[in-house]
């Protein structure tokens, strides 16, 4: 009687499960695709504007707190507390990493006088595939030029990365109130795929 | 004797028949005299192009509205005085029929010309298109509208050619009539509209149309697609806020707005304050990158307070406003307009999947964010 509660349980609360997972055909995944293309020119607008020290205070941090919210939350891994992380090319030709927290505060105290970090190509963003937990994944490609000059506006450090994020649609709530379970776009680590120097720097 | 088969085809044709004459007997018109000067060698493709789509338009209106739609195109040897004369006097209206009036070409105004509404330049003769609507109100339809898409500056001149990004197409068709038959049908009176006020010029697009018949045309498809409440006047300032913002690329001497005068009352719609109309012109001005982050962060502060409830959400979607993609917290998306304007081409709100809570601010906002080609 027991086995025959317990099967019954697993049924419904099973299919349940089942039911709640959205789904995903190839035009639903295209329209998070580009909903990704534009969440990602978002980051790149956020990096541009908390890197120009023209713009107030304000209006950096504001743009840390709507880039911080584009990733994924803290979490757990192996017991470790871990946040998304960032690669950074380095003047010495070296590749760091950070999370991404202290990216954008970094960022915001960059030791030259002007910086201006632009995009010098559209990003790209690969199709989604369903990984192993039932989420889907991508990469989405961005192109970024920096360059960081003195007080007269004399170029001293130049570069040009182009950067990988880990994209994740996890399943979410996302529009409760039509009683339907959809998928949230969550950004991961970003890795620098590969560095050019601006000529002459 | 005559044959079964004999007898079924005679009774289907005769059936036919029948059905033809009643339709055409019952059916009220919907008359369209569509005017466009298609030779002009500056503007010609430019009319060419409003005059397709137009027609396109008054033809979906038509059908919806269950109208027998007749038109009648002035383009080449009609496109003058004696062409409009012509086309006006071949409506044979009833009092429950449409008339549409619209016109798309060269068009002039004079200090000594008493009407703030252009003259048109015809091959022929000059007409004005005040002269035009009177005449065809004489007519007595149920509802008669007159439209002018040309300039209205003091002296003849080029109407200029502006290759600013042209309006969005591809909008969903709807199969509900409900807006449709509102601004058609519940309309009676008549209706005056010119793209330009008296001493502007209207420009068009080399290859797109004139801004504001596309403009126009979209704030009619938007307003059937994403909404529940319509009036003329609701429209026709979102046709305007679109044609601004279609033109917010040109210099100042180059921006024209349209101007309408109406008999009808206007019906009072429900929280008039947060129409569709005004939570479109609050987002795409909000979006607008010519002011200051400062003047953005004001302009959102008072936007939500004004039109969203303190726990507002918003959904935005791609292709389908049934289906949206992401949701966000009103605060959260407003902070997001303001730093990301330059981005941003336009928003369309879906009043119809909105919804109003207490005090007239929108709960749930639906909306449908353009960005700007890369």
């Amino acid at each position: 009687m027991t086995r025959y509660f317990t099967s019954l349980f697993v049924l419904i609360f099973g299919l349940g499960q089942v039911l709640a997972q959205p789904v995903m055909d190839k035009k639903r995944l295209a329209e998070f695709g580009k909903l990704t293309g534009q969440r990602v020119t978002d980051l790149q607008q956020y990096i541009s504007l908390i890197a120009d020290k023209n713009n107030s205070i304000e209006q950096r941090e504001q743009a840390v707190e709507l880039a911080v919210s584009l990733f994924e939350k803290d979490h757990l891994v192996n017991g470790k507390r871990r946040s998304p992380h960032v690669q950074v090319s380095r003047r010495n030709g070296t590749v760091s990493s950070v999370p991404v927290k202290i990216y954008f505060k970094n960022l915001m105290n960059v030791k030259f006088d002007k910086v201006e970090i632009t995009s010098y190509d559209a990003a790209v963003v690969s199709e989604f595939e369903k990984g192993a937990g039932g989420d889907y994944r991508a990469i989405a490609t961005y192109y970024q030029q920096f360059k960081g000059m003195d007080n007269k506006g004399n170029l001293i450090y130049g570069s040009r990365d182009r950067k990988d994020i880990r994209v994740t649609a996890q399943s979410a709530a996302v529009y409760a109130q039509a009683g339907k379970e959809d998928l949230k776009i969550f950004f991961g680590d970003i890795t620098v795929r590969d560095t050019v120097p601006i000529p002459g720097f | 004797m005559i044959s079964p088969k004999k007898i079924n085809v005679q009774t289907i044709l005769v059936a036919m028949i029948m059905l033809m004459i009643s339709r055409f007997c019952t059916a009220q018109s919907f008359y369209a005299v569509l005017v466009a000067d298609t030779k002009d060698p500056s503007l010609g493709a430019s009319c060419e192009k409003d005059l397709e789509e137009m027609s396109g338009a008054l033809r979906h209106i038509s059908k919806k509205i269950e109208y027998n739609y007749q038109e009648i195109i002035c383009i080449q040897d009609k496109f003058g005085k004696g062409g409009i004369q012509e086309a006006i006097s071949k409506i044979q209206c009833k009092p429950e029929d449409i008339i549409f009036f619209y016109y798309t070409g060269h068009g002039i105004n004079t200090n000594t010309q008493k009407s703030n509404f252009p003259v048109l330049y015809l091959k022929d003769e000059n007409l004005e298109l005040e002269t035009i609507h009177r005449l065809l109100k004489e007519k007595k339809p149920r509802f008669c509208l007159t439209l002018g898409d040309c300039c209205n500056n003091i002296l003849a001149g080029t109407r200029s050619m502006r290759t600013a990004q042209p309006v969005v197409r591809g909008i969903r068709v709807t199969e509900d009539t409900r807006i449709a038959r509102k601004l058609f049908l519940e309309s009676n009176g008549d209706l005056l509209i010119s793209s330009a006020r008296k001493g502007e010029r209207a420009a068009a697009h080399p290859s797109e149309g004139s801004f504001y018949s596309n403009t126009w045309i979209q704030a009619l498809a938007y307003a059937e697609g994403h909404n529940t409440h319509i009036s003329w006047e609701t429209m026709l300032a979102d046709a305007e806020n679109r044609l601004q913002a279609s033109l917010k690329s040109l210099p100042d001497s180059l921006k024209h707005h349209s101007q309408w005068v109406s008999s009808f009352p206007e019906t009072a719609s429900p929280c008039a304050e947060a129409s569709f109309m005004e939570i479109n012109k609050f987002l795409n001005v909000l979006a607008d990158e010519k002011l200051s982050f400062a003047d953005r962060s004001k302009l959102s502060r008072l936007g939500q307070k004004g039109f969203f409830g303190p726990a507002a959400k918003v959904n935005i979607y791609m292709d389908d406003p049934d289906t949206p993609v992401e949701t966000q917290p009103i605060e959260h998306f407003l902070k997001r307009i303001v730093n990301t304007a330059p981005l941003i081409d336009e928003f369309n709100f879906v009043e119809r999947l909105s919804s109003l809570g207490s005090g007239c601010t929108y709960d749930i906002v639906t909306l449908q964010e353009i960005r700007k080609a890369r």
